[in-house]
């Protein structure tokens, strides 16, 4: 029947909407002949699993968002106990619904992030009843120290998530409100946060090859690393910026940066193949190498003339294009 | 055999042929065809941001280059365009020896798209500049005319479709400015802002939902996608929208009207055609857009708008976009001034409790059951 028509051209070969479509706009197969392929690609019934999930997330994002901005509008009037039972309750309340739901659904992934949320809310407001005098980085880390072990115990990606986004403020906030703004800052800051990120995508890794689960979902490595690769990228901008006063800190910075990138590469292109990773890679690469370049040329943007910004323009579109071809071979490689 | 969004082409012929949906003597035209349609190549969203960063380094140093070495003078209108235009012709020119190209991927390729990509750009940015020059940026529409005549021009040539997509909603941009900011429009702001909004949602509509458009002009569709979310930003963000683009209130409720209309369009495009609206599923959906209409917070409907396209496209960026968007939608209604916290708290609590009615009621009628009959 079809056999002799679909053999070699069609093997693995996979139809979305958009080749249905196609389809159908040439006028190649009519439009029952579209609704059926349609259908078949995504059934009725599995629309209306990702719609109910659709309505969970939203729904419930929005009925917390508007909790939250009723306690902006009654905020003075409400009595300071009040408040803190009230996030206290909602605390306990989350909390509950992880242990009736179990672990692993969305349901409790839900409840475990608005946890680990409401109580950094909670000490906010404890902190500002009874001014504590505290400063904002102890504030996040002790929000992230508090909840480390909620965390831990539910397993679950998206609690994570907000707890390392608490965990990483506290990071940024204890550089930059503790310590000397000098030539270290910006490089001892960097790396605190390539290392701290740079070791739970480390351990994230590790997990997800021992069979683990929770961690699995692509999205979580993509969290991890484009952290590591920003503040990497801005490290290197930051040395191109300062080359001239360089401290043993910065000087360890110069070495990590193109150990990152080295690594990331090693690890997203031969350990666990993943072209999005690669692209963030290609990107900071990308753009450390044209500004190391224009530094070069201008020996630190102190002799920049026409023919530099003429030369940098041909020398830019070089690197950006070569990166482009790499990642677009490499996608292919890759079946992405 | 049915994957995530998509279906092995060889099984989907036979199921197409067991259901006498496609005669016998048809068959091979259309594996021809959807081998020729597989190989069509939409550039990845990460290369066309490598692309993106790329092209603006490489335009700003051009730029630098043009205006230090005194070649251009950025005073004479009239220069400017002049060298806009040849900008826009060495581009035009590097697009045709790309399209005739027997390699357009591969390293010669990706740089001479680049290349073109980039003295696009500075030819773009050049005839604005002149065109404001010479006509002087107080007269109206001059941004927006010359954008829109730098685009006409050179869509149909260039094949960059992240530029097909950028140009476009600069010149949407523009129009906003000129009718938020300028008041270059004869009629009331209100009004002309409905107007704009209708006319951008209809582009979007015409160019996304019809599988008849050809793709060439999907960029478009996807820029007018990116202008109402600006409209709706806009909107959510009141008195504190930037470049005073909202002197005075803008009333909400003629842009939440149309993008009611909008998402029941998109659900019931996404069900298969108009005609579904009668099935009990899809008639509820639209009963439940309606009523969120109600409670006065565009963002949601807009951000439920992208997921629920992005879903039916299996565009994951859109969906992300989606996703983003709502957290974006309520940090701009929180720090806006023109409602008072209790009336943003009961749009919020009363749209989410409404959606978790929804849920709780597909739950009810077993609509949210993969394997019910």
């Amino acid at each position: 029947m079809t056999e002799d028509v679909i053999e070699a051209p069609l093997a693995d070969l996979r139809v979305d909407r958009r080749i249905v479509d196609r389809l159908s706009a040439r006028g190649l197969v009519s439009a029952a002949a579209r609704d059926f392929a349609l259908d078949a690609i995504e059934p009725a019934r599995r629309w209306g699993v990702w719609v109910s999930r659709l309505l969970t997330v939203v729904g419930t994002s929005l009925a917390l968002a508007g909790i939250v901005y009723f306690f902006a509008f009654n905020w003075d009037r409400i009595p300071p106990l009040t408040k803190l039972a009230a996030l206290a309750a909602l605390i306990a309340a989350a909390v509950v619904t992880v242990a009736i739901v179990g672990f692993g659904r969305l349901v409790s992934d839900a409840a475990a992030s608005a946890a680990v949320m409401l109580v950094g809310v909670f000490l906010a407001v404890f902190g500002q009843i009874y001014q504590t005098g505290a400063d904002a980085w102890q504030l996040f880390a002790g929000w992230a120290a508090l909840t480390v072990v909620f965390a831990l115990l539910a397993g679950s990606a998206a609690a994570w998530a907000v707890w390392l986004a608490v965990a990483n403020v506290a990071i940024v906030l204890w550089w930059d409100q503790t310590q000397p703004w000098d030539v270290t800052h910006h490089a001892g800051r960097s790396l605190s946060l390539i290392g701290f990120d740079g070791a739970f995508l480390a351990m994230r890794e590790i997990l997800v090859g021992r069979g683990i689960a929770w961690p699995a979902p692509r999205w979580t490595r993509v969290y991890l690393a484009l952290p590591v690769l920003i503040a990497v990228t801005l490290l290197g901008l930051n040395l191109l910026d300062r080359h001239r006063d360089f401290g043993t800190l910065a000087r360890v910075a110069a070495g990590v940066v193109p150990a990152v990138f080295v690594a990331a590469w090693l690890a997203y292109r031969r350990l666990w193949p993943d072209v999005a990773v690669l692209a963030a890679t290609a990107i900071g690469a990308a753009v450390l190498l044209d500004f190391a370049l224009f530094d070069l040329l201008t020996g630190g943007g102190r002799n920049s003339d026409i023919g530099t910004f003429f030369l940098m323009g041909f020398a830019t579109l070089g690197i950006f294009g070569g990166a482009v071809a790499w990642l677009r071979a490499v996608a292919r490689e890759m079946g992405a | 055999m049915t994957a995530r969004h998509s279906i092995d082409a060889a099984h989907l012929l036979a199921r197409w042929r067991e259901a006498d949906l496609v005669a016998a003597e048809d068959l091979r035209g259309v594996a021809e065809a959807i081998v020729a349609e597989a190989r069509h190549y939409d550039p990845p969203l990460y290369l066309k941001i490598l692309s993106a960063i790329g092209t603006f380094l490489a335009t700003a140093f051009f730029l630098a280059f043009l205006g230090v070495s005194g070649l251009i003078s950025f005073d004479s209108g009239a220069g400017l365009i002049g060298w806009g235009l040849v900008f826009l012709g060495g581009a035009i020119l590097l697009s045709f020896s790309l399209a005739r190209s027997t390699s357009t991927e591969g390293l010669s390729g990706d740089l001479l798209a680049q290349a073109t990509f980039a003295a696009l750009a500075v030819g773009k940015v050049l005839v604005v500049a002149g065109a404001v020059e010479l006509l002087g940026g107080s007269t109206p529409w001059v941004v927006t005319g010359a954008l829109a005549a730098v685009t006409i021009v050179t869509y149909p040539v260039t094949g960059s479709s992240l530029d097909r997509l950028l140009s476009p909603y600069a010149v949407a941009c523009a129009a906003l400015v000129e009718i938020l900011s300028r008041r270059s429009l004869a009629i009331d702001t209100d009004a002309a802002l409905m107007v704009y909004f209708a006319v951008v949602t209809a582009v979007a509509g015409t160019l996304l939902l019809s599988h008849r458009v050809p793709v060439a002009l999907r960029p478009i569709g996807l820029a007018a996608l990116g202008a109402m979310g600006t409209v709706v930003a806009i909107v959510a963000a009141g008195h504190d929208a930037p470049l005073s683009m909202a002197r005075h209130l803008i009333d909400p409720r003629p842009i939440e009207a149309i993008l009611v209309v909008a998402l029941v369009g998109t659900i019931a495009w996404a069900a298969g055609g108009l005609d579904r609206l009668a099935r009990p599923p899809v008639a509820a959906a639209a009963v439940g857009v309606v009523a969120l209409g109600f409670a006065g917070a565009p963002g949601v409907i807009f951000a439920l708008l992208l997921l629920l396209l992005g879903h039916a496209r299996h565009d994951v960026p859109m969906r992300v976009l989606g996703i983003l968007a709502l957290p974006g939608f309520l940090v701009l209604w929180y720090y806006g001034r023109d409602l008072t916290f209790l009336a943003k708290s009961a749009a919020l609590v009363g749209s989410g409790l409404l959606l978790l009615a929804a849920r709780a009621g597909m739950t009810f009628l077993g609509w949210d059951r993969e394997d019910a009959a």
